[in-house]
């Protein structure tokens, strides 16, 4: 049973869990702010209220990190999981940094 | 690592769960008070016994309280490593000075805040905090920590660890959890629902207890799902993702430029010294503008910004008592002359989806009994996690016997303490504020004090009670510590009644609801702990008489 796996574990084991939390948390954050920052961004330069734009930033962000989560949890390739959150999560910071490069 | 996405969603439930319930519970249970932290007040602050009452005067009650407020010496000593030099003593120049009541609130809180000539950030000011007695002006004691809503409000979404804010990060975090648990908890379900018709007569009591954890958890998961997410969004912009405040700061200031001019409402001090209109008048002008649109007229939030200098303005903001949606409908005036600078426009589609939201979980309106749902849907949260301890426990307790680990033991005595110590560290706080002198220097220290002290003697004699379960029994110190709740529930109703002589029957009779509810409510605290502690009582001897049996039947 899965449940046992955490606590009887070998340290092999110990570590893909601590890999795999390590993902879920940091690179969920990562995935996040990048969700937060693109949103508020693009929705300010179309002209959105700022306030507007952060507060729907904020929830696609927080609804970005929950599913995130979950699947980062669930995935069978964790690498690849590594791969999407910080990739994603980086392309989509520099994007809102650029939008803002422009309004101001 | 995992063979199904089921799989993997219980192993999320079961160890996020598990970990981050400890702080759920916290927050579920201390949000639970929150609802009803202003009559907790009225319980610890006796002298604020009154009625609540409306935003007084400017001009008779409020200016002079403002005048005599000043940055406390902590204050100010916090402030210096932020100037250039020596920190000035006096502050003269009030960049803003304001006033927040609701309908619930018999006192008044006010804010003051300072300009400092020297500041490394010249937008920062130093700011004085007091409450008042709105009927005369007179200033309460800071000595007297507001329970409710200055103590039992914060450890609900910041277990009161200022550091870094510590304490918000990982509430937080925790709701998260809660979201994820719920998500993963539905997904198991699916599963779940097909063993229900499994019959397991050894496993009774597993199952009860699985069956509440997913009652409480299903009939309330709206209610879970929206709260532990409009407290993350509620929070959101200003410490998880300050996206505003850091990487897009550009675009929050070009907002703030072009606001200002639509506003007309001015961002800086004109360096004119300038005298005040009669504010009163301009409440009653703003007063007259709501009622005219139809909407429920109380202020709630009275502010002048700039006071003293031309540039200065008076922004009125209506109490949203009549509406969940948290409603400002500020009307703004100039402090010189009392001529209508603007008043704010309706919110726009996403402003009214985030007021809702806002609202939804600040609850600032006026409905009692919805006020009660809230209450029971927190209590509903607590009781889904602290069932789900006892599954965690139970179902492994026995196998953690066979092989001698200490586990669930562990575990156990943890969940005693979040459970039934908590309890007892709410109880010890109001009864410690009951027995300390009236007049003891720093008395809201030492309810604090009392308060973790209380929780700690918890965890120490769950601990020191927990051998049982390592041999797949129950920990007597779920009983021991549930009469000690009904003791200390009791004790607090009566010591209410004797230092204060607000006897419950009294309180009933002349309907100071408040204070009667409060001991009601620690009444049938008081009586659910003794027949939780009875039922205890019942099953352990059962156990009891049950491992006689097996021995007479061995011999």
């Amino acid at each position: 049973m899965s449940n046992t796996l955490a606590v009887q574990g070998s340290s092999a084991t110990r570590l893909r869990v601590a890999s795999r939390v390590a993902a879920a948390v940091l690179g969920g954050y990562v995935f996040a702010w990048g969700t937060v920052a693109a949103v508020t961004g693009l929705l300010s330069a179309t002209g959105m209220e700022f306030h507007d734009a952060e507060f729907l930033g904020a929830v696609a962000g927080l609804l970005a990190y929950l599913v995130a989560f979950l699947c980062t949890v669930a995935t069978r390739r964790l690498a690849m999981a590594w791969l999407v959150l910080l990739g994603a999560g980086a392309l989509m910071t520099a994007a809102a940094s650029f939008v803002q490069s422009l309004l101001t | 690592m995992f063979s199904s996405f089921r799989q993997a969603m219980a192993w999320l439930h079961t160890w996020f769960g598990l970990v981050l319930g400890f702080v759920l519970m916290a927050a579920f249970f201390f949000g639970a008070l929150s609802v009803f932290d202003r009559e907790i007040d009225r319980w610890t602050v006796p002298t604020t016994r009154i009625a609540p009452q409306p935003m007084p005067s400017f001009e008779q009650v409020l200016r002079p309280a403002f005048e005599r407020m000043h940055p406390t010496p902590a204050a100010i000593d916090a402030m210096r490593p932020r100037v250039d030099g020596a920190m000035p003593q006096h502050f003269d120049t009030v960049v803003n000075w304001s006033a927040y009541t609701t309908h619930r609130d018999p006192v008044l809180e006010l804010y003051a805040g300072y300009e400092v000539p020297n500041a490394k950030d010249p937008e920062e000011a130093i700011w004085a905090y007091g409450t008042i007695d709105p009927r005369n002006g007179k200033a309460l004691s800071d000595d007297q920590l507001k329970i409710g809503s200055g103590f039992f409000y914060p450890m609900h979404y910041s277990l009161t660890l200022d550091w870094k804010n510590l304490g918000i990060w990982i509430v937080g975090f925790s709701a998260l959890m809660m979201l994820a648990a719920l998500v993963s908890g539905v997904i198991m379900h699916r599963k779940l629902f097909r063993e229900f018709f499994t019959f397991r007569p050894g496993k009774a009591r597993l199952r009860s207890v699985l069956d509440l954890h997913n009652l409480t958890g299903v009939v309330a998961l709206p209610f879970h799902f929206f709260f532990a997410f409009t407290g993350l969004v509620i929070f959101a912009s200003t410490y998880y993702f300050p996206v505003g405040q850091t990487q897009l700061h550009g675009l929050h200031e070009l907002h703030e430029q072009v606001e200002a001019q639509e506003t007309g409402l001015p961002h800086d001090r004109a360096g004119v010294p300038a005298g005040l209109a009669s504010v009163d008048a301009m409440v009653a002008e703003a007063q007259r503008r709501w009622a005219a649109d139809g909407k429920a007229g109380d202020v709630g939030f009275l502010m002048m910004q700039h006071v003293g200098d031309a540039n200065g303005y008076v922004s009125v903001y209506r109490a949203g008592t009549d509406r969940i949606a948290l409603v400002g409908d500020g009307i703004h005036f100039k402090a010189s002359t009392g001529e209508l600078i603007r008043v704010d426009p309706p919110a726009t589609p996403t402003g009214r989806v985030s007021e809702f939201l806002t609202g939804l979980h600040l609850q600032h309106f006026r409905h009692w009994l919805l006020r009660w749902f809230y209450m029971l849907g927190g209590l509903a949260g607590a009781v889904c996690i602290a069932t789900g301890f006892v599954f965690f426990v139970e179902k492994r307790k026995r196998q953690h016997a066979q092989r001698g680990s200490q586990g669930a033991r562990i575990v156990d005595a943890l969940a005693v303490t979040t459970v039934t110590g908590m309890l007892l560290a709410t109880l010890g706080i109001l009864v410690a504020n009951r027995l300390l002198p009236e007049n003891l220097p720093a008395r809201g220290d030492w309810e604090r004090y009392a308060f973790w002290c209380i929780w700690a003697l918890a965890l120490l004699h769950a601990a020191w009670r927990s051998a049982p379960v390592a041999q797949g029994r129950a920990n007597p110190a779920w009983r021991e510590q549930c009469i000690a709740i009904a003791t200390l529930a009791l004790a607090a109703v009566v010591l209410n009644g004797i230092t204060t002589g607000d006897y419950v029957w009294r309180t009933i009779a002349t309907g100071y609801w408040p204070v009667a509810g409060i001991d009601l409510f620690l009444l049938c605290s008081a009586a659910v702990a003794c027949l939780t502690a009875r039922a205890l009582k019942r099953r352990a001897s059962a156990a009891q008489s049950r491992i006689a049996d097996m021995g007479m039947a061995r011999v």
